[in-house]
């Protein structure tokens, strides 16, 4: 810790407040390190690292994801599943804050991206929730919360990457996050369900019945049915999760040139660059992160944090209560990617010992993704919040406190996943996954 | 100044055919592996190498296509806190030391591609440097677009045009 914090942490805290790219202030920080501190570690391995941190087949499904969600966006897709999911739940009280959730649950399952998730559907629910009379804080905040399912259903661009880096079974993540992806949704839909009846927010609508949801459905239908050929693909052993990408691209790409007829030449051009941007600003800093964080393991930093961890106290309670704190806060002060790709080799051993927190794998790969995911609606920085504010033309302090009943809601969920093995676990385990 | 502008335009217009084709070898790639390996019962050999050369490849030219935008993610929270009319001295800061990291990935890049030592891909038969080239490539498309993008900023900032340094970079991508 002696050369690290001098050399690594604060060059790289100072860089990023700077406002310099993630990536560079984390190489940056690294050439710092390397050629100052006076450590025996070559500098080349800069950028060895660099090329081994992409060189992996695991990473593969990242682009082939990023493109289905880029050629659906490009099929009107998103007004489609909001109707049905206005068909569905839009009678409840709080009838659009459920539409909203829901249509996060079924988008979650198309790109797999919190971003993308809060960028499509707010500009379509939060302006109508304002006109059926919502307070926009509480749209925008509903916006922001839901959005975060987006990375947790599979498939999911996040759980690709560290399950690459952390060489834990991407397919077990996926069929790990699809109970802890329902009960956030469930859990927020509670929450807005509650505070809707008291403050009697917004109009109700009637019930239009079954007909109406199987005719709704129909037009939606085929962008529905890629989670559960990605799933059933990966799940059954059919393919692996890059092959299964492949497939979905093929498969959207037909329905979107045969039956929803918006693709064209251009559209596909449009979206194959839009996939190498997203893909290469994710991966760009994943192969800093890697550098920093095996200067951090080859310092035995992981150790020092179990054993200061296990000084606190050796409560399991309190050690994931400090966990969750701790990501909560770094999550909301920095990109949630590069956090797990230098906290997982971090924190793994201390979660995963039976001194620690007696976690498996996946249970933790699920415990990293989603706690640091909950950094982006955490105020007063969650970026979620910065992206849904101004769509509902309201301040950030309004959002910020709009949003703390759904994050607590999240929270608790995160907790049953942290002491409840079996959320995160049965299916992956009832597969043969885990 | 316009044969740099045309430069900049063509390299740009350069690295975003150059990502098309890397996405669309990729897709293709993996396609073809899926047929063979369920449809005519053969799994192909150098599916996955040539797929995860091209993947390298997009990521690094990938970065340069972001760089000549300035769009990779970073927080722009605190700068946006600094009064605009001092803004731009730090902004430009960020973007000079970029390029500092920049060249030390290009001259380690050329390095590493020079060494004697390469694992040789088992199914390509070529060597991985040509992998590895990746990087410093990248490294000077990223450099060039860098350097440019300061450049505007310096004008910007002598015109003393505020708009420009308004949310500049790209909050996230998750």
């Amino acid at each position: 810790m002696e050369i690290v914090a001098p050399y690594l942490l604060i060059p790289f805290g100072v860089l990023l407040i700077l406002g310099i790219p993630v990536a560079f202030a984390l190489g940056l920080a690294c050439m710092v390190f390397l050629f100052f501190s006076g450590t025996t570690i070559p500098p080349l391995i800069l950028v060895t690292e660099m090329y081994t941190a992409v060189n992996q087949f695991a990473l593969l499904a990242l682009p082939m994801f990023v493109l289905t969600g880029e050629l659906l966006n490009r099929c009107d897709i998103t007004e489609k599943l909001v109707e049905v999911a206005r068909l569905v739940v839009g009678w409840l009280k709080g009838g659009l804050a459920h539409v909203n959730i829901l249509a996060s649950m079924f988008f979650a399952g198309i790109s797999g991206s919190v971003l993308a998730d809060a960028a499509s559907l707010g500009p379509i629910l939060i302006p109508a929730m304002v006109r059926e009379r919502y307070p926009p804080a509480f749209s925008a905040a509903v916006t922001a919360a839901s959005a975060v399912i987006g990375a947790i259903i599979p498939p999911s661009t996040v759980a690709i990457i560290i399950g690459g880096q952390l060489q834990i079974s991407i397919g077990g993540l996926f069929a790990g996050g699809i109970i802890p992806g329902v009960l956030i949704g469930l859990s927020l839909m509670v929450t807005a369900y509650v505070i809707s009846a008291r403050r009697g927010y917004g109009d109700m609508h009637r019930f239009e019945g079954v007909i109406p949801i199987m005719k709704g459905s129909a037009k939606a239908a085929p962008a529905l049915l890629i989670p559960f050929i990605i799933l059933g693909g990966i799940l059954g052993g059919i393919f692996t999760p890059t092959e299964a990408g492949a497939v979905a691209v093929l498969y959207s790409l037909l329905i979107g040139t045969l039956y929803y007829r918006t693709l064209d030449l251009r559209n596909l051009i449009e979206a194959m660059i839009g996939t190498a941007k997203v893909t290469a600003s994710a991966l760009v800093i994943v192969s800093t992160a890697i550098v920093f964080s095996r200067i951090l393991t080859f310092f035995k930093i992981p150790q020092e944090i179990l054993e200061l961890l296990l000084a606190i106290s050796d409560n399991r309670v309190v050690m994931a209560l400090i966990l969750i704190g701790f990501f909560l806060i770094m999550g909301t002060f920095m990109d949630a990617l590069a956090n797990m790709i230098i906290l997982g080799p971090l924190l793994m051993p201390v979660a995963t010992s039976q001194l620690g927190l007696g976690m498996t794998d996946i249970q933790f790969g699920l415990f990293l993704m989603i706690s640091l995911l909950l950094g982006l609606i955490t105020p007063p920085l969650g970026l979620l919040l910065f992206i849904t504010a101004p769509i509902a033309k309201v301040s950030l302090e309004r959002v910020s406190l709009a949003v703390i009943p759904f994050l607590v809601a999240e929270l608790v969920v995160l907790l049953l996943i942290v002491f409840v093995p079996a959320i995160t676990m049965a299916i992956p385990r009832a597969l043969g996954l885990g | 100044m316009a044969e740099i502008a045309r430069l900049i335009e063509w390299l740009d217009r350069l690295s975003r055919v150059a990502v098309i084709v890397f996405v669309a070898t990729i897709t293709v790639v993996m396609l073809a592996q899926v047929f063979f390996r369920y449809v005519i019962n053969s799994s192909l050999q150098w599916s996955e190498e040539l797929s995860i050369w091209a993947l390298i490849w997009m990521v690094f030219v990938g970065s340069a296509v972001l760089m000549k935008d300035w769009a990779h993610i970073n927080i722009p929270t605190f700068t946006n806190l600094i009064p605009i009319k001092i803004r731009p001295f730090f902004l430009i800061f960020g973007k000079l030391a970029t390029i500092v990291f920049l060249a030390a990935v290009i001259w380690f890049g050329f390095k590493v591609f020079n060494q004697d030592f390469h694992a040789r891909s088992s199914s390509l038969s070529m060597s991985t440097k040509w992998a590895k080239l990746s990087i410093p490539v990248g490294g000077v498309l990223m450099m060039i677009f860098a350097i440019n993008a300061t450049m505007h900023d310096l004008i910007h900032w002598r015109r003393g045009n505020d708009a420009h340094f308004e949310n500049q970079g790209n909050p996230g991508t998750e």
